[in-house]
């Protein structure tokens, strides 16, 4: 396998496994400190901060380390953030920016836009000239760190270690070379035997994309026990199931992507929240946090029905706008059934 | 609201008070089937299968400018739907679902029997769905695959070589989503779909968007502009909604002879004309006498707004001989290339150029902020070229958001410093 590039990535819906057999290191681009001029010279409010700061370094040439972006069709913002950086790199000093690829990946679950993704996937794999042997190399070490993210969650679902733990353990899922991750993580896995969860009440968070763990530790401090989050970099990592080793590497990975992903843009809605409602079903859950700021666009259509279902089965939860406010109480008022 | 200047303008309102009234007779007496939908939706297959399709747009526009939004915005959020969340879209879908929607004007929209949508944003489809579920509509949601071939200048390929400038692959998907639709249509309407009455029906869409474009240029060349943009507003989109009919064509037609004959007696819409003024973004529905409130202090006129100049440039398609094809090549990016790089900037320049502005409003949405995209980008472009850009922080539809006074105090500063230049 070819090796020795990185390539940026933006979400969770990036093939991993063609970018690895086309020898790219796949690297999850994050938030970082720092002032954002570039973004505030061109984007809009309504960008997320990682999106911002995405869009800002790429500009200002500091992350320079980075041979490739590869953006998905997966959220409206990703949409927007590769137009904005097309028109700077058309317009600005050339150079700069690095090369940008576009992977219009559709959440409707329609046959058309089945077959279209299943074409767009192919062309990917086309555009990046990889082999399918290369493609099943990389499908095995993807496979390896999904069953890796599967035995993390089943520790905390043991109550063996804490959510705000388990969410930094998963970072590596997207930010290291899947094989090395997968060689790390069953060690320290191992040494993980103490109870940790004892009587504190299980909470799953939902609401918009969590960019790193902290609100997790909120909830830790005020006693709770972060179960399960309804997000990619968290209980939704792996998805349910491993890129299918027994079909055309080209059809297998689309499908893993369209199925066993998440994204804002999944319809219809049964299909967006099945992984949540079965989680509520599964009633290891004493409560949900909503965590819906002000500035969310997207989930706040969904909460009342989400809380009506909730109420229907006496399941208590609590909405969060900013990190705090009513958090604690809601936390202090449960019981670990 | 400034007198209407143009005989077409009173035509335009009352054909669409006509229109609207027969939507309603049409749907409680005779059940007839309706739609809703976005207003970047091919309204072209729901005219050629004679299913009225009312613009989620227009109506929102409509319960805004009657200054209802608050009242509806409120039940919104009274019914768990938070302060931040989109509004332009939203508000249609409360005033018929919420509260006391007898309350709505002109009695009210009736109970759709589909509901329909372009996925332009992420939260769009789950405001049709909330509504499909609250009206037992069906609905249909068009998906929307990105463009990644960007040239410069799309207005000069988009009527001729539309083929290649949207992507054949965006073109063939984007067309089998319409036979999904058009299956729908079948159904709801009973009636089959016939490609030729839709060829026919395109042919007419580029002849009414050729009036417009005749109407454009005499804005261009007129030394002071013969219409107001506001007047512009109703003549247009009266007829983009009902586009390719008998009566949208003979509407365009009636307003290109009128604002030519006025430029050619070299009447102006306000003698007083001194600065050119485009706005840039959806219109502000609950105060459109803004648009006329700079013409006696200033000589400030509005003359440019995307609803008229983006006929030409959106929707002339030459080539018919696969009408779904090309009406597709029409929908794929239309949201797109109005508010969004490469196409919103590059073009916005262009059209300021051509109708000598001397300044740009542009507009970015405050409780719409997802369709706020693009808009830096402009202003940006706007402000290279070297025409002054005076930003405004509102919403179209929700007034609770609108400081008229200070609005209008702003604007006079902005407009005396460019008077001055
Ligand atoms: S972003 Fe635009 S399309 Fe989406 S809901 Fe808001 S106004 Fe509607």
């Amino acid at each position: 396998m070819r090796k020795g590039r990185i390539a940026g990535i933006t979400s969770n819906t990036v093939p991993w496994e063609i970018l690895r057999a086309a020898g790219y290191s796949p690297v999850l681009l994050e938030d970082e400190a720092g002032p954002t001029p570039h973004a505030d010279r061109w984007m809009e409010d309504v960008f997320d901060r990682r999106f911002r700061v995405i869009f800002d370094r790429l500009c200002a040439g500091a992350w320079n380390h980075l041979h490739r972006i590869v953006i998905p069709r997966t959220s409206e913002q990703e949409h927007k953030l590769y137009l904005y950086l097309r028109e700077i790199a058309r317009t600005q000093p050339a150079g700069v920016i690095p090369e940008l690829y576009f992977y219009n990946l559709l959440h409707t679950r329609t046959p058309e836009s089945y077959d279209y993704g299943l074409e767009r996937t192919r062309q990917m794999i086309r555009d990046f000239e990889v082999s399918e042997d290369e493609l099943r190399d990389a499908i095995a070490e993807s496979n390896r760190a999904r069953g890796c993210v599967r035995d993390i969650l089943q520790k905390r679902r043991e109550g063996r270690l804490e959510g705000s733990a388990a969410i930094e353990m998963i970072r590596g899922f997207y930010s290291e070379d899947r094989g090395v991750f997968a060689g790390r993580v069953p060690d320290r896995l191992k040494a993980m035997q103490e109870q940790v969860a004892a009587h504190r009440p299980h909470i799953l968070i939902k609401g918009v994309p969590l960019k790193d763990a902290s609100l997790h530790r909120l909830v830790e401090e005020a006693g709770g026990y972060v179960v399960a989050e309804d997000d990619w970099r968290g209980s939704r990592a792996a998805g349910e199931t491993d890129v299918c080793v027994n079909k055309d590497p080209a059809t297998a990975i689309f499908e893993k992507y369209f199925y066993d992903e998440v994204s804002p843009r999944v319809h219809p809605a049964e299909h967006r929240d099945a992984w949540y409602q079965r989680e509520i079903e599964r009633a290891h859950v004493d409560g949900v946090l909503f965590y819906v700021p002000l500035e969310d666009d997207v989930q706040g259509w969904d909460y009342p029905e989400q809380l009506a279902h909730l109420k229907s089965r006496s399941i208590p939860s609590v909405v969060v706008r900013e990190n705090g406010a009513p958090l604690a109480d809601f936390v202090g008022s449960l019981h670990r059934k | 609201m400034a007198q209407k200047q143009l005989t077409s303008t009173i035509a335009a309102s009352e054909g669409q008070k006509a229109w609207f009234a027969s939507l309603r007779e049409r749907v409680f007496e005779t059940r007839a089937p309706y739609a809703i939908g976005q207003a970047d939706m091919p309204f072209e297959l729901f005219q050629a299968m004679d299913v009225p399709m009312v613009s989620n747009q227009w109506w929102a526009a409509v319960v805004s400018a009657k200054r209802l939004a608050p009242y509806y915005l409120d039940k919104l959020n009274e019914a768990g739907f938070h302060k931040g969340l989109c509004r332009y879209c939203s508000l249609s879908m409360a005033s018929t679902v919420l509260g006391d929607t007898s309350q709505a004007p002109w009695g009210g929209l009736p109970k759709p029997s589909l509901l329909a949508a372009r996925l332009t944003c992420d939260c769009v489809q789950r405001v049709f769905e909330t509504w499909a579920e609250q009206c037992g509509a069906e609905l249909i949601l068009l998906d929307a695959p990105a463009a990644t071939h960007l040239p410069p200048r799309w207005w000069e390929q988009s009527r001729h070589d539309w083929r290649e400038l949207f992507e054949d692959h965006r073109l063939r998907f984007m067309v089998r989503q319409f036979e999904r639709l058009i299956a729908s249509l079948e159904r709801i309407s009973g009636r089959k779909f016939d490609p030729d009455r839709l060829r026919t029906l395109m042919e007419q869409v580029n002849r009414q968007e050729e009036y417009f474009e005749e109407v454009r240029l005499a804005i261009c060349n007129a030394p002071k502009t013969p219409v107001r943009m506001h007047e512009q507003f109703t003549n247009v989109m009266a007829a983009q909604w009902q586009r390719g009919s008998d009566w949208a064509v003979s509407q365009a037609k009636a307003f290109r002879d009128e604002v030519v004959s006025r430029a050619e007696q070299g009447i102006a819409a306000c003698p007083n004309e001194r600065l050119r003024i485009m706005w840039v973004g959806a219109g502000l529905w609950y105060d459109l006498d803004f648009y006329t409130a700079f013409e006696e202090s200033h000589g400030a006129v509005f003359v440019w707004s995307m609803y008229l100049a983006f006929g030409p440039d959106g929707y002339i398609r030459y080539g018919l001989a696969d009408p779904l094809l090309a009406l597709a090549s029409r929908t794929v990016s239309m949201n797109e290339q109005l508010h969004n790089p490469p196409w919103a900037n590059e073009w916005i320049v262009e059209q300021a150029r051509s109708h000598r502005i001397d300044a740009a409003f542009v507009l970015t949405p405050l409780g719409t902020r997802p369709s706020a995209t693009g808009t830096r980008f402009v202003e940006i472009a706007l402000e290279e070229a070297e025409i002054p850009v005076f930003s405004v922080h509102a919403d179209m539809v929700d007034a609770r958001l609108w400081d008229a006074e200070e609005m209008r105090r702003d604007a006079s500063r902005f407009l005396d410093h460019v008077g001055r230049r």
